[in-house]
């Protein structure tokens, strides 16, 4: 089975605003939410800094495990490339009023996933001289502890010692969640999903020597040198000119565009429920991946000729904005 | 009998009187015998005198006890003392004049205020940095020292710090 956590770290690369965000900087500042949602609790992230330290200097990136009411958090230090991880497990006693916090480290083969995927390949770029790009494990962790819902904790995680002592780390609140009404089933809710996918064009295999990440949202997209991006969808969108030429069958997702032939193909059936369906196809011609994420990309699987990405659905949700 | 009666003029003796009587007071005196002093009596006076002051105790006596001084010496002494006392005073004055000055320096100079200021220009520079990164051309940028995290470590064991209403307990 595969690391979660490298999947959810691969899932938050891929989903990108408005596929704006493909750096690490931007990604950290623009797509992580300081707030996390497990197990009917909202732990809200922020940065506390003692002595001489900045946090400007600490790119952050949570994410969550809900079934396993677990936060992962995972922070890199700009100036070093190093990058520190833990997970928080939140769990609810009898008492309304108390939470039972555990930190622990991140799963023993999150180095290796995270080294071998996107999130890996970009600290490879933007630190090409370190000779690891695994997390950095503390000696020890503490104890479970039982704390009150209204308690402010704190997690230092950097230090200097000396003179010029500094600390920065995780400042962490808590609060009883809202929970969520029901709503009604949408295609939107139908996800399109590509596990460890190839991409093939004019017959011939273009994503490189391995197979991409996961993917798997309601308007997956890959892009093309040359072409533009490329997005999916089980409906048409309003305002968005989605063209219904591609078909879901099994395994793959197949299309024509111009003179091209694209297959996009992965281990599991692209539609959980099987069958043979529509999809419709938009080409944004104006997109252009940051090199960052397309040399990441190259790195990632040798000979791979393009970028993998989950477009933002609200933004395809509603008919784009008019243009001034 | 009575006291006015006495002590009136009319009841004052003339000179003639007073003759009389003296010579009637010298044959009285002549007649009246004196009886022995018995060796006794002077023993129990010097007992007497020795209970009441020699073995009265000495912080008692230093309290109760005086010595006489004669005038001048006193007058001298008293006017050493005035003399000294001026004197004293004078440079008592002096000194309070002198100390409050030295006070209020330190309390005007305010050794914390340079630490304040130092820090305070340190985080400007800084932060100014990057916005004037942005307007000034590059060979008007001059590199300020930035706190950066080039020596921070991860830390070898994660704490939990709890706050409970703002005091941190680990």
């Amino acid at each position: 089975m595969r690391n979660r956590m490298y999947l959810v770290l691969a899932a938050l690369l891929l989903c990108s605003i408005q596929l704006q965000a493909q750096t690490l900087e931007k990604l950290a500042k623009e797509d992580q939410s300081p707030e996390q949602r497990v197990n009917g609790i909202v732990a809200t992230f922020s940065s506390f800094v003692e002595g001489r330290a900045t946090t400007e200097g600490v790119l952050r990136f949570y994410f969550t495990i809900e079934d396993k009411n677990e936060i992962g958090s995972f922070l890199i230090n700009l100036s070093t490339g190093t990058f520190i991880g833990y997970t928080l497990v939140i769990e609810r006693p009898e008492d309304p009023k108390k939470l039972k916090i555990t930190i622990k480290p991140p799963p023993e083969d999150a180095g290796d996933s995270l080294r071998e995927g996107i999130f890996g390949k970009l600290l490879e770029l933007k630190w090409p001289n370190r000779p690891s790009y695994n997390p950095a494990p503390p000696a020890s962790y503490p104890e479970p502890i039982m704390i009150n819902l209204t308690d402010v904790i704190k997690i230092p995680l950097w230090v200097k010692a000396g003179t010029e002592w500094g600390v920065v780390g995780d400042q962490l609140r808590f609060a009883i969640d809202r929970p969520k009404p029901a709503r009604e089933f949408t295609l939107d809710d139908v996800a399109i999903k590509l596990t460890s996918s190839r991409l093939i064009i004019n017959g011939e295999v273009r994503s490189g020597e391995r197979e991409m990440n996961d993917i798997e949202g309601p308007t997956p997209s890959f892009y093309v040198p040359g072409k533009g991006l490329f997005i999916m969808s089980i409906r048409p969108r309003e305002g968005h000119n989605f063209q219904k030429i591609g078909v879901a069958e099994g395994n793959k997702i197949s299309f024509n565009y111009g003179v091209d032939k694209y297959e996009w193909a992965g281990r599991d059936p692209v539609i959980a429920s099987g069958g043979k369906w529509d999809i419709w196809v938009l080409l944004e011609t104006s997109y252009q991946p940051s090199p960052d994420l397309a040399e990441a990309y190259k790195l990632l699987s040798k000979g791979n000729c393009c970028t993998f990405a989950i477009a933002d659905p609200e933004y395809y949700k509603k008919p784009p904005p008019p243009k001034k | 009998m009575n006291y006015l009666e006495e002590n009136s003029q009319d009841r004052n003796p003339k000179p003639d009187d007073e003759v009389v009587e003296d010579r009637e007071l010298k044959n009285l005196l002549g007649e009246w015998s004196v009886p022995d002093i018995t060796s006794s009596l002077d023993q129990r006076i010097l007992t007497s005198y020795r209970r009441q002051f020699l073995h009265r105790p000495l912080w008692r006596r230093w309290l109760t006890g005086s010595i006489s001084l004669p005038a001048p010496v006193a007058a001298a002494a008293a006017l050493l003392l005035c003399a000294t006392s001026y004197l004293a005073a004078r440079k008592a004055t002096t000194y309070t004049l002198e100390t409050p000055p030295a006070i209020a320096s330190v309390k005007i100079v305010e050794i914390p205020v340079p630490v304040v200021q130092q820090k305070i220009v340190t985080r400007v520079v800084y932060k100014k940095t990057g916005a004037q990164e942005a307007q000034k051309s590059p060979a008007s940028i001059s590199i300020p020292p930035r706190i950066d995290l080039a020596d921070f470590r991860p830390v070898s064991e994660i704490k939990i710090i709890v706050s409970h209403g703002g005091n941190d307990e680990k």
